[in-house]
């Protein structure tokens, strides 16, 4: 079990120092971010340096660490550390290090609760809640450390870079909030076209996400489709949503799944995964993707790629951002918009050799189109250099539509008390995972 | 004045100090949290120890969590004056009515670690496991481990006593804790503490279902390290696991795969192993899938070592594998190796195809990697051969730099030309090849050029050139060059007896005063043999392999009997290296096994699984045989199998 828990801040100093075992040198914290610095870039989350093996999780540039003496599951080991840091972020709103520097006495009181001995003990907010004794300081807002926060849009799919919500940074502790609870359907895609446009590949990773503010934690009872089937059978066909696979957080109660499509809840407080689910049949691809490629000349390519937005005229897409990779030897490029484009743009970066093709807003049903002309260098030609071109890589994300068709029929509160009714708040949301075209 | 040297921390610690000793109660508290400060950042805070649990008298709780954090920490510097607080500590678990300061105190107090302080422990330990509040008892049973490490010999007792609340216990929570300590003991006791009986199991696995997620992996984890005495047993176990396949927590599915997964063995029904074996495989899936890349890479390294026991579980589904863009580059080379492992004659056109989309890619590492799992591939299934030559001749075309990949090529395209001579006709790779042999610079790649050189010698145009050029550099090259370079000399001379005169007498000058005594051996064994009668030489040298089946196809990741421990640790760190446990961690015992054999479970064959193994079997007597006229001509067989720097376990051999 883990030995020691420590937070470095992202220069090496301690926040955060918890020993449960004594039976590490005291120096490993030391040991820890010299080793991870020998890494070109992101140190690998698991690492041995003399028998200690370490695992660490980066959040908020923070290195939360954990270190131990024995044959850990590793995966256990990286889940109680993302465990701890959703803990410590349901408390404190947000994890940065000036927060965790003000708030180190309830951060030692959280660790506390959550392991003892180095094994992991109660690690859900509102079981610790009532054990905690100390309240979170918030950092001043707007200062100017957040106002230097650069706003970077990154191709990680595994930070959900999505539209803000209000429920996002706030602290379970806070007493003066309102009685709501938001329901948030994500749904992420892998989709793999080929040169013509046919699906190679694709599926979807869903799942169900909750941030309960309810007072006094009620039991609920959420409806989904009727004709949601779990399990697929091999070239069978359904008209209903079909789940390959599907699990379920602690506080679910999924018996009744079968019988009448309900899930009965016992929210905790703060942000769960209710559900999380796998679906790997067929599905209508919300964007289509065809792109051409003319040789001009020996030495001149010109690509054209149209995009088509294949949902309804009533959506909108918040954004659109497609990346195509050409040649190495290309001496230069220039991406060309349609006439009138508005809210596009097209840029060429020519140390990566990649075009950015940006598009801010598009409804259901349109299409858009960029064209591309390509100068080799005299080293190479069209012919070879057409091979390099792609494969084109799609990031979007599409709020108030989900490919699957997977639906909250209702969401009851079974005994109302004597509170008021509380708001509901659903959210369905989109998003690329890897949606990508070959050339 | 070196004393006064520290003179600024030494004005904090006076300024502490007063304000430790102040009566205004907020004062203190504000005090004692600056000292946990000083204490996180590692500065020394020791020297206030006594001012510090003077504030002990306050009931308030917070207070004393900020202390007992302190008398952790400094307890074992400080023996004799942490004595002082023996007294508070009984006080707070015998008198407090809260259970939470109960806890709090049993918990801390198991921390101390300092031996002579144990035995005051032993009684209000006692009463804490006797507690009526599940919370103190959930805490006191974690802590007798952390007393038995200190002082083991005052434990019998308390050892008597957990066993006894195994028994009867029925909180859930406490149970996961208890059996959690009482494992630790064993372990480092060596004695077994927990007797299984059939009342015990069926009490665990009903906490299973009660406990919080935590407490689920330590009884499965526990659980999967039993034995089932029959299969009726291991069947109603399995039953009450299947539900936590579908936990939102990976490490408890994952736990629920290890158990069922050796419960199968106990099985003696088939078809429900088949059906169980449909119900692991998409849970198993979903995890690859986890939205964390960490995690997906622990159970990716997991996958390849139950592929080799359950190839059944992923029959169908090698798309799962397949890299997507914008994955992390280690989740990549691991799906890499696992769709090797997964390839088959049915499906390995589809990963063929897969694995020629990488070519593509940016990383020139991963690139690499992709050209050797093309080789591999097309090493295993004679099928693939042609389509892999083809990828890789249509990759060579577009080389133009020196680069990684480029390397690997040239070593992949030699153990496929030593597989099958005759490829060098097809899609004219040897011209291909040839065109970019100045990218090599690896020795390893190098070496496989002059060999390509060498034997086919009469195909390439300017060869003796070419020969002559590497030979002028023969004396800065790596000795494994030198050593390849001295046989395709040996090779071409024997081709080319008049043209290449000169060159073999240069080689041999300048190889025979190397300081390497493998170089200079073979040298002077070339010489002699050359000077006495070359037509042995060149039924040696330039023999023809008369067939291909030299190449092992072996690519099990295991050992059979070091398969069944690291299926017994499934999920730990050592397996995530890639190791046995004992290799990693000194401190660690193997449990002995009886076991000799791995049933290997696949989908096509039902019945008759002693046959596979017996057919492995022979597959290693065969291998040995194969062996045996290896031995016989060692003595000219100096080529280092080309792979064994890469940890590529096909071997390579052929005479000279």
């Amino acid at each position: 079990m883990f030995s020691q828990i420590f937070i470095l801040s992202p220069r090496g100093d301690t926040i955060i120092n918890r020993d449960f075992r004594s039976d590490l040198p005291k120096s490993t914290p030391e040991t820890f971010f010299r080793q991870a610095k020998t890494y070109s870039g992101d140190a690998n989350p698991l690492f041995n340096v003399d028998c200690i093996q370490f695992a660490h999780i980066k959040r908020g540039g923070l290195y939360i660490v954990g270190t131990s003496r024995f044959n850990l599951q590793p995966a256990m080991s990286l889940e109680l550390l993302d465990r701890l840091a959703k803990e410590i972020k349901d408390f404190c709103g947000v994890i940065n290090e000036e927060v965790l520097r003000k708030n180190f006495i309830l951060i030692y009181e959280i660790l506390d609760e959550s392991f003892d001995f180095g094994y992991p003990q109660l690690m859900a907010t509102e079981q610790i809640k009532p054990l905690i004794v100390n309240e979170p300081i918030q950092p001043q807002p707007d200062s100017v450390m957040n106002s230097l926060r650069p706003k970077i849009q990154t191709f990680n799919i595994f930070v959900p870079n999505t539209m803000g919500s209000q429920a996002v940074q706030r602290s379970v502790l806070n007493k003066n909030q309102a009685n709501e609870i938001f329901v948030d359907i994500y749904e992420k895609l892998n989709v793999l076209f080929n040169s013509s446009a046919y699906v190679i590949n694709q599926s979807i990773e869903g799942c169900i996400q909750m941030t309960s503010f309810l007072q006094g934690n009620p039991p609920l009872k959420l409806a989904l489709n009727e004709d949601l089937q779990i399990g697929r059978q091999q070239g069978q066909y359904s008209a209903g949503v079909i789940l390959d696979d599907c699990n379920f957080h602690e506080c679910v109660n999924a018996n009744e799944l079968d019988m009448n499509k309900t899930l009965r809840i016992q929210p905790p407080d703060g942000q769960f995964v209710v559900m999380n689910y796998r679906i790997s049949g067929d599905y209508a691809a919300p964007f289509r993707l065809f792109p051409i490629i003319e040789e001009i000349s020996s030495s001149k390519i010109e690509v054209t790629i149209k995009l088509k937005a294949c949902f309804d005229a009533k959506i909108i897409a918040s954004y659109a951002n497609i990346r195509i990779p050409i040649p190495k030897q290309t001496a230069n490029a220039y991406p060309e918009l349609v006439k009138n484009a508005q809210q596009e743009t097209a840029e060429y970066d020519s140390n990566k050799k990649i075009i950015e093709w940006q598009i801010k807003k598009l409804c259901g049903g349109q299409e858009r189109s960029l064209k591309i002309k390509l100068t080799l260098q005299a080293t190479q030609t069209a012919h070879t250099a057409r091979k390099e071109i792609g494969p084109i890589a799609m990031n979007f994300e599409i709020p108030m539509f989900n490919v699957s068709r997977l639906q909250i029929k209702y969401l009851r509160i079974e005994e109302r008390g004597n509170t008021t009714n509380p708001h509901r708040w659903v959210r369905y949301i989109t998003q690329s995972s890897s949606y990508v075209c070959r050339i | 004045m070196a004393y006064f040297g520290n003179n600024q921390q030494r004005g904090e610690l006076q300024e502490l100090f007063a304000d430790l000793n102040d009566l205004n109660f907020e004062k203190k508290k504000e005090a004692i949290k600056k000292v946990i400060a000083y204490m996180t950042v590692g500065k020394d805070v020791s020297q206030l120890f006594q001012s510090v649990i003077k504030c002990l008298e306050f009931q308030d709780i917070e207070m004393k969590k900020l202390i007992y954090l302190y008398i952790v920490n400094y307890s074992r510097q400080k023996p004799d004056d942490a004595i002082m607080v023996i007294q508070n500590f009984r006080k707070d678990v015998r008198k407090s009515e809260n259970p939470l300061v109960r806890a709090l105190a049993i918990r801390t107090f198991g921390c101390l670690r300092v031996p002579k302080l144990n035995e005051y422990l032993i009684e209000p330990l006692k009463d804490c496991i006797q507690d009526d509040d599940p919370y103190v008892r959930k805490t006191a049973v974690l802590c007798v481990p952390k007393v038995f490490e200190v002082s083991p010999e005052l434990c019998p007792a308390l050892l008597e006593l957990l066993q006894k609340l195994l028994e009867k216990e029925s909180n859930a929570l406490v149970l996961a804790n208890l059996i959690q300590s009482m494992r630790e003991i064993e372990v480092v006791n060596g004695k077994q503490l927990i007797l299984m009986n059939p009342k015990i199991i069926q009490k665990l696995l009903l906490a299973i279902d009660e406990c919080m997620e935590w407490g689920q992996i330590f009884i499965l984890d526990y659980l999967a390290t039993y034995d089932p005495v029959e299969s009726k047993q291991a069947e109603i176990i399995i039953e009450r696991t299947l539900p936590r396949l579908s936990h939102i927590n990976p490490t408890v599915t994952f736990c629920a795969v290890k158990l069922i997964l050796k419960y199968l063995d106990h099985l003696d029904n088939g078809d429900l192993v088949k059906n169980l074996c449909k119900k692991i495989s998409p849970s198993l899936i979903s995890l690859l899938s986890w939205n964390q890349p960490e995690i997906q890479y622990t159970i990716l390294r997991n996958i390849s070592l139950i592929l080799q026991k359950f190839p059944i579980l992923f029959e169908n589904e090698v798309k799962v594998f397949f890299c997507s863009f914008n994955e992390p580059y280690y989740i990549k080379y691991e799906k890499l190796d696992i769709m090797v492992r997964i390839c088959d004659s049915k499906n390995f056109n589809q990963v063929l195809n897969e694995l020629m989309i990488y070519l593509n890619e940016a990383d020139p590492h991963f690139v690499r990697k992709t050209i050797k799992s093309i080789g591999k591939i097309a090493i295993m299934y004679d099928k693939a051969l042609s389509e892999a030559v083809q990828i890789l001749v249509e990759f060579a075309k577009n080389v133009q730099q020196a680069n990684e990949p480029v390397q690997e090529l040239f070593i992949q395209m030699q153990i496929l030309y030593r597989k099958n001579r005759n490829l060098y006709k097809t899609n004219d790779s040897l011209k291909i090849l040839f065109n970019i042999l100045e990218y090599a610079n690896e020795p390893e790649a190098k070496s496989a050029c002059a060999w390509i050189v060498g034997e086919f010698a009469e195909f390439i145009p300017k060869s003796v050139d070419k020969m002559k050029e590497y030979i002028d550099n023969f004396l800065i090259e790596d000795r494994l060059v030198q050593l390849q370079l001295l046989t395709s000399g040996v090779k071409l001379y024997i081709k080319y007896p008049s043209l290449c005169s000169a060159l073999i007498q240069q080689l041999i000058n300048s190889a025979k005063d190397s300081f390497n005594p493998d170089v200079r051996d073979r040298t002077y064994i070339y010489w002699r043999l050359l000077s006495t009668d070359p037509e042995i030489v060149k039924n040696l040298v330039c023999s023809v392999p008369a067939n291909s089946s030299q190449f092992q196809k072996d690519i099990r990741l295991w050992e059979t009997k070091d398969l069944i421990i690291a299926l017994e640790n499934m999920g730990s760190i050592s397996n995530l290296f890639h190791k046995l446990p004992n290799q990693l961690y000194k401190n660690i015992k193997i449990r002995n096994n009886h076991q000799q054999e791995a049933k290997i479970y696949k989908a096509d064959e039902k019945q008759d699984i002693p046959q596979k193994e017996q057919e492995i079997k022979k597959e290693d007597q065969n291998q040995q045989i194969q062996q045996q006229p290896k031995q016989d001509f060692d003595l000219l067989n100096f080529d280092e199998p080309v792979s064994k720097s890469n940890n590529n376990k096909i071997d390579v051999y052929d005479l000279i």
